[in-house]
């Protein structure tokens, strides 16, 4: 009885050893994979050294970085755009604008985000300064 | 991008400094919330112009420092009498192994408690672990303190200098994340009870 106890355990020890080590082995795959796909992309490029100097030329934001958790007033800052241009543009009445995100601006007017996003992404293309 | 972390962002470009506060003192007090994550994008966005970097060092580092001491005299003065109402955990609380890493941790608790700033289950364990083995309050203030600031700085550091590839980074962060405590979860797995012995040796010299 004690023998088939220890057994199991050790049964049971070795199981959990094979399963973390063959999930270690998958994340260390996965983590390359993921390391070389942002390296080839040029994500892994500082815009600062340490000194605060700049490296490079910043990386401009483009409507392709736009996410719904955004706000209007975090877009109307990286975008340098004139504070009251989304506002009149598509035409939101709501009170909260500036200080309201894209997807709860979407949810509270039953608005797919999807399609204000493409909307907003428009308005930035579209915008005077852009031409 | 995690969905506490894209729940959490609007409320931090909505209520700023003041968000950003609640959120790094309830993470490093009770609630597993990617405190690390939130500082990388918010001093991704201090990059692009919408913060301000030394704000928000500043009021981070208070926020960890507030969060880590009231979840340590929290689990110091009501930590066993609220935990031991639940059966398992109070068969935990009096077991042999918690007793020995409790002795342990709290005669050398300076790398362990420094570490563990780094991630947030890990620094909500060793507050817990700290406090209800009543490490010294001293002890334990300078570690927090000083891994703290390390923690603030290295996760500035990578949001501002990324600026907006930060979510692409932190990708990877998350990856070796993963990584590390598959690597700390395979080697206590395989060590354990030679880890156990080598602590009852230390503590019975």
């Amino acid at each position: 009885m004690k023998i088939n106890l220890e057994y199991r355990k050790k049964i049971i020890k070795t199981t959990i050893v094979v399963i973390l080590a063959l999930l270690f082995l998958i994340s260390l795959i996965w983590f390359a994979s993921t390391f070389k796909q942002l390296y080839r992309t040029g994500n892994l490029e500082v815009d600062y050294s340490i000194t605060g100097r700049p490296t490079r030329l910043h990386r401009p934001i483009t409507i392709s970085d736009i996410r719904v958790w955004m706000t209007f007033d975090y877009l109307n800052v990286i975008f340098k755009v004139d504070p009251l241009y989304f506002k009149n543009t598509l035409a939101i009445t709501d009170s909260k604008y500036p200080n309201i995100s894209i997807e709860a601006y979407a949810r509270h007017n039953r608005i797919n985000p999807q399609v204000l996003l493409h909307n907003i992404e428009q308005a930035i293309i579209n915008y005077p300064n852009n031409k | 991008m995690d969905f506490l972390v894209q729940a959490i962002i609007p409320y931090i470009l909505l209520y700023k400094y003041w968000a950003l506060f609640i959120a790094t003192f309830l993470a490093s007090f009770a609630l597993p919330i990617p405190a690390g994550t939130l500082l990388i994008a918010s001093a991704a966005f201090a990059s692009q112009g919408y913060f301000n970097i030394a704000i928000i060092f500043i009021i981070v580092l208070i926020a960890n420092i507030a969060g880590d001491n009231s979840s340590y005299w929290f689990a110091r003065l009501y930590g066993r009498r609220i935990l031991s109402r639940v059966p398992f955990i109070q068969k935990i609380l009096v077991s042999k192994d918690f007793t020995l890493i409790e002795k342990a941790i709290s005669r050398r608790p300076g790398f362990i408690i420094f570490i563990s700033r780094f991630e947030v289950i890990s620094t909500l364990t060793i507050n817990l672990i700290c406090g209800l083995g009543k490490a010294t309050y001293k002890k334990f203030l300078f570690f927090e303190v000083l891994g703290s600031f390390a923690n603030v700085i290295f996760y500035i550091i990578i949001g501002y200098s990324f600026g907006d590839s930060w979510q692409a980074v932190n990708k990877l962060i998350g990856n070796f994340s993963i990584l590390f405590f598959l690597v700390i979860a395979l080697g206590i797995s395989l060590f354990w009870k030679k880890i156990l012995a080598k602590l009852k040796r230390e503590i019975e010299k």
